[in-house]
């Protein structure tokens, strides 16, 4: 997909990935999440665990016969927040106003929301997000924008993979462009 | 270990708001093993004979037909990922998941079996035995399967592939599970089939939480 990519991120640092459709944006940010085995070189997050890591990909891994307040607080759990984080994320997200309707009777940005939430509840100190803005309205891809930022003054870390401008100040961008195989995978012709 | 129970929590109640799989499961055992005596005729003896028999072949395929969703439904909508992500070590999300497939499928069959030995014509002093055979052998039944599950996580055909993969590996659950229930119908002494049973499950115990967890990852990347 993509080579010679080096990268690093200090606390309160922001990094952009942007790119065309199928150019590894998504690939780059699942190695970085440890949900795929690079084929080669590594990755290191905090000092040397990924436990302070948070992914936030495509789809929300909500429950939809859950409601939104138990989808959660069954994170809170993993993440062993307590009741105040939970209570935070939730007004945060301002997901008050659903919080007791199962989330499959969400729209598609209600449960973008209740999904990123969960970031809120990890505790987590680098951020890796794959295109959270889809689906998202104005009002609320300026309150995600809102909750980065704060994230990032308080010392967090955030990769952000997008296609939509953002308000967000990134100190690094990269394109993915710039990393392209010279080789490219598929060859034409030649059976 | 909050976290363990947090996430079977989680599965027992999402189980319990679709209770159809659930449902589904034990159905198809109530129903096959009542097939049986329609199929075998009424002749003494004979259902008595093979009953044990039927109650374990048919507890092996009710468990088989589930699964498919110990991994698949998390991994649909995406919260194996953030699981996997999660801080939480991987051997410990498949010993919740294998757990909860247990309770919600297992526990059931366990139930049943007794009020489906009696369409089987087997004697009422087996009552016992096939509850605590079943209860010793559904949970291996469960940790080997969610091998299969992981293993076959992104196969295509995975609903033919797994009861390949699992089915063969079942076969000493099946010899001992059986045969455990059939001494003691005959009046033997059968403590010690109870304890290769009980063996089994240590052993898939130790083990299947981690091999699962390796298969998963390899399935996932």
């Amino acid at each position: 997909m993509f080579e010679g990519l080096t990268l690093s991120l200090a606390a309160g640092e922001a990094l952009i990935v942007t790119g065309p459709n199928g150019s590894g944006k998504s690939t780059l940010l699942r190695i970085l999440a440890g949900l795929l085995e690079p084929y080669a070189g590594e990755v290191k997050i905090g000092h040397g665990d990924t436990d302070s890591m948070c992914f936030a990909g495509h789809l929300d891994g909500l429950k939809g016969a859950l409601t939104v307040a138990e989808n959660l607080s069954f994170w809170a759990e993993i993440y062993g927040a307590d009741g105040g984080a939970l209570h935070d994320a939730i007004s945060l997200m301002d997901l008050a106003a659903v919080a007791d309707m199962p989330a499959d009777m969400l729209s598609a940005g209600w449960r973008r929301r209740a999904g990123l939430a969960r970031l809120l509840l990890s505790g987590a100190a680098t951020w890796v997000l794959d295109e959270p803005f889809t689906a998202l309205d104005k009002e609320n891809v300026a309150r995600l924008d809102g909750v980065l930022t704060q994230h990032l003054e308080s010392g967090g870390a955030l990769v952000l993979a997008t296609h939509q401008e953002t308000a967000l100040r990134a100190q690094h961008r990269i394109d993915m462009r710039n990393f392209a195989p010279a080789q490219p995978l598929i060859q034409d012709g030649g059976w | 270990m909050k976290q363990f129970w947090a996430l079977i929590r989680r599965d027992l109640r999402l189980s319990f708001r679709q209770r159809a799989d659930s449902l589904m499961v034990a159905g198809f055992f109530a129903v096959t093993v009542i097939l049986f005596p329609f199929g075998v005729g009424p002749e003494p003896g004979v259902l008595e004979r093979i009953g044990a028999g039927v109650l374990w072949v048919t507890a092996l395929l009710a468990a088989l037909l589930s699964l498919e969703h110990v991994f698949a439904d998390d991994a649909q909508d995406g919260a194996l990922d953030l699981l996997l992500s999660s801080p939480l070590p991987d051997s410990v999300i498949v010993a919740a998941k294998i757990v909860s497939h247990w309770l919600t499928t297992g526990v059931p069959l366990i139930i049943l079996a007794p009020i489906l030995g009696v369409t089987l014509q087997m004697p009422s002093s087996s009552i016992g035995p096939v509850m605590l055979a079943l209860a010793l052998g559904t949970p291996t039944l469960s940790l080997i399967g969610a091998i299969g599950a992981a293993l076959t996580l992104s196969a295509r055909r995975r609903g033919v592939l797994l009861p390949l993969i699992v089915l063969p590996l079942y076969i000493p659950v099946l010899i001992f599970g059986v045969g455990a229930i059939d001494a003691a119908v005959m009046g033997f002494d059968n403590s010690r089939l109870y304890a290769v049973l009980a063996g089994f499950l240590l052993i898939s115990g130790a083990l299947c939480p981690w091999a699962a967890a390796a298969a998963l990852r390899a399935a996932r990347l």
